[in-house]
């Protein structure tokens, strides 16, 4: 007995000695990130530079980035949350709303859009980016919140989760519900939505931290300074198409980027257990 | 010509609401009818259930009615445009071509040399991402709860960050001069004289290669900890009651029962692979010498710089092609699903 104890002991020492090895490599880039935007580079970089003692920190890298975009950091910081709240939280309500009709209410046909949404799962970005970056033209919506906000206000994307998530929710209770007089949309409403809280929780997390992220339609249908996300931002400072800018002052531009990082990185960690859930369903088995 | 935008998305909707379930209420009226002329004693079906037919649709008439316009008519139009010579421009007409995209895209060395940098790539991450991630989490799984929740958080933090700080500090690690990469490999003596990373062709893809590697796909780790958490203890006290060596353990009984999820992170990591793109965008440029030009950056640059959109559109729709047969093969594999 007291043999397989020390084996196990041993084994664990050795997992939590790779584990914290690899996580403190997977680890690196953020410190850096995080070290990099509150030092004064002054034009070279030393290992020096990563000392925790006698250095000096300061936030002149986030006031100087500030300045050289001329003040617009907190209207990108603002320009980021517009476009991935009213989105994500329409979006939502549409997704669950057709979720709820999949699941619950029976209708020539459901099968066959449910097959679509599986279908469409797996189209290449790019196939539908090319017509829709001609649209958004013909549409004279480029360079406006419109190319931003409207074309992700409702979508087919979230609509398999909340079919998932309410076939769940027993039909008795919605039965007797329509036995006492409540209407399919109130139905929806006064049972439905209460009780998708947990699903409410996740797509939104999910969404807004998809939709924080995003930089490449940003930057394909945005050119005003004032349009930019966060994301945008950093893309434009950092110099996109050129073999590194050399006289990038790299404290800066950590310093946007840990804004830019800081808000998914809190509500990563606020509600990890969610987030990790969302990512094993259907990834498991079937 | 100007399309209002509003009225077409509404539209979209509004026909969604009302065309399909009056299609489908007037056919079953109809053909009840039919049968009840022809004899045959049918009762119609009750008004309340064909009202919920108009509910149903009701509701999902906004998710598709926008995803016709944004999504559907979109994957279409692509198709089409991949036959002809489309640009931008709305005031020249497109002239259907058609298979000459297809035909050009094929004897492009170019195109064969970004479809050989981005197999190189798939080849040089996934079958390292997938072992690497079952090892990290056959290690995490045997842990207390509260050091699973550590590492799996603490592992999956870098991926949040998202694309374009990930790639502004991707370039600041591998700054050419005297950035993180290089300082600490010289101070450790694996190299003498600073390496322009991204900037040289023969380093370049390798870099980004191995930064992939350190970041850890956590998504796999965590998939392969909820599928290893799955597993039954009795297998493992069972074959140790037989003798069976770890050896045997892992590949009777551990390798075949995450199968499942193996085939989910090997797929995901393929079609994700083939659609690398983020790092030639916003790192390399695509350069040097075309060592990191990814396929969708070679579709990128053809409808955004060359403004061929016809081209572009048949070089994503054959991207789409090895998709969907990439997708087919995941539904046949997982189509033998293991029991347990």
């Amino acid at each position: 007995m007291s043999n397989t104890n020390n084996k196990f002991r041993i084994g664990t020492v050795f997992s939590f000695l790779i584990l914290f090895g690899y996580t403190a490599l997977a680890l690196i880039p953020l410190y850096l990130m995080v070290f990099t935007s509150f030092i004064k580079l002054g034009g070279t970089f030393d290992l020096d530079h990563l000392r925790l003692i006698g250095n000096h920190f300061s936030f002149d890298n986030y006031h100087n980035f500030n300045l050289r975009v001329g003040g617009l950091l907190p209207r990108w910081l603002l320009n980021s949350f517009i476009v991935s709240t009213v989105p994500i939280a329409s979006s939502m309500f549409f997704g669950m709303l057709a979720g709820y009709a999949m699941s619950k209410i029976k209708f020539p046909g459901r099968e066959w859009l449910f097959w679509v949404i599986i279908a469409t799962m797996t189209i290449p970005y790019f196939v539908t980016l090319i017509p829709v970056y001609e649209m958004v033209w013909k549409f004279r919506w480029v360079d406006s919140y419109s190319v931003l906000i409207i074309p992700g206000l409702a979508g087919i994307g979230t609509i398999f989760l909340s079919k998932q998530f309410m076939q769940t929710i027993p039909s008795a209770l919605i039965e007797s519900a329509t036995v006492d007089g409540c209407s399919e949309i109130g139905v929806f409403t006064r049972i439905i939505l209460p009780l998708s809280k947990p699903l409410m929780a996740l797509l939104g997390i999910m969404g807004f931290v998809g939709a924080w992220s995003e930089y490449f339609w940003a930057y394909l249908v945005t050119n005003s300074h004032t349009l930019y996300t966060i994301q945008m931002g950093i893309v434009s400072i950092i110099g996109v198409d050129q073999n590194f800018a050399g006289d990038l002052d790299y404290g800066e531009v950590m310093a946007a980027s840990v804004l830019a990082s800081l808000p998914i990185l809190i509500l990563f960690l606020v509600a990890q257990k969610l987030f990790i859930k969302g990512l094993t369903i259907g990834a498991v088995k079937g | 010509m100007y399309i209002q935008p509003f009225a077409l998305l509404f539209a979209s909707v509004l026909a969604w609401a009302i065309i399909p379930p009056t299609i489908f209420y007037a056919w079953n009226r109809i053909s009840c009818r039919m049968q009840q002329k022809m004899g045959k004693k049918v009762r119609p079906t009750p008004e309340f259930v064909l009202r919920k037919w108009f509910f149903g649709y009701f509701f999902v008439a906004a998710a598709f009615g926008w995803s016709t316009v944004f999504l559907f008519v979109p994957l279409i139009k692509s198709i089409m445009y991949s036959l002809t010579d489309k640009t931008l421009s709305p005031t020249v007409p497109a002239q259907f071509v058609g298979a000459e995209n297809y035909i050009k895209i094929m004897t492009d060395p170019m195109w064969w040399k970004g479809v050989a940098v981005t197999v190189i790539y798939i080849l040089g991450t996934l079958p390292y991402s997938v072992f690497l991630c079952l090892f990290l989490a056959g290690l995490i799984v045997n842990l207390p709860p509260f050091w699973q929740t550590f590492f799996k958080t603490a592992l999956y933090l870098p991926g949040v960050t998202g694309v374009a700080v990930g790639a502004a500090i991707t370039r600041w690690v591998y700054y050419p001069g005297d950035g993180f990469a290089n300082l600490i490999l010289r101070k450790m003596g694996f190299i003498h004289s600073n390496i322009a990373w991204f900037g040289d062709k023969h380093f370049a893809l390798p870099t980004l290669i191995v930064g992939t590697w350190l970041g850890v796909n956590a998504i796999g780790v965590i998939i392969y900890c909820a599928a290893l958490g799955g597993i039954p203890k009795d297998y493992y006290e069972a074959a140790d009651i037989d003798g069976a060596t770890p050896t045997q353990k892992f590949l009777k009984i551990t390798w075949p029962l995450v199968k499942p999820s193996t085939v989910y992170v090997t797929i995901t990591g393929l079609i994700g692979g083939f659609q690398i793109f983020a790092p030639a965008l916003l790192i390399t440029g695509g350069g040097p010498e075309g060592t990191t030009n990814f396929v969708n950056y070679i579709i990128y640059r053809t409808f955004y710089y060359d403004n061929e959109f016809g081209r572009a559109c048949a070089m994503s729709v054959v991207l789409m092609l090895v998709i969907i047969i990439i997708s087919m093969i995941n539904y046949k594999v997982m189509a033998t699903d293991v029991e347990y």
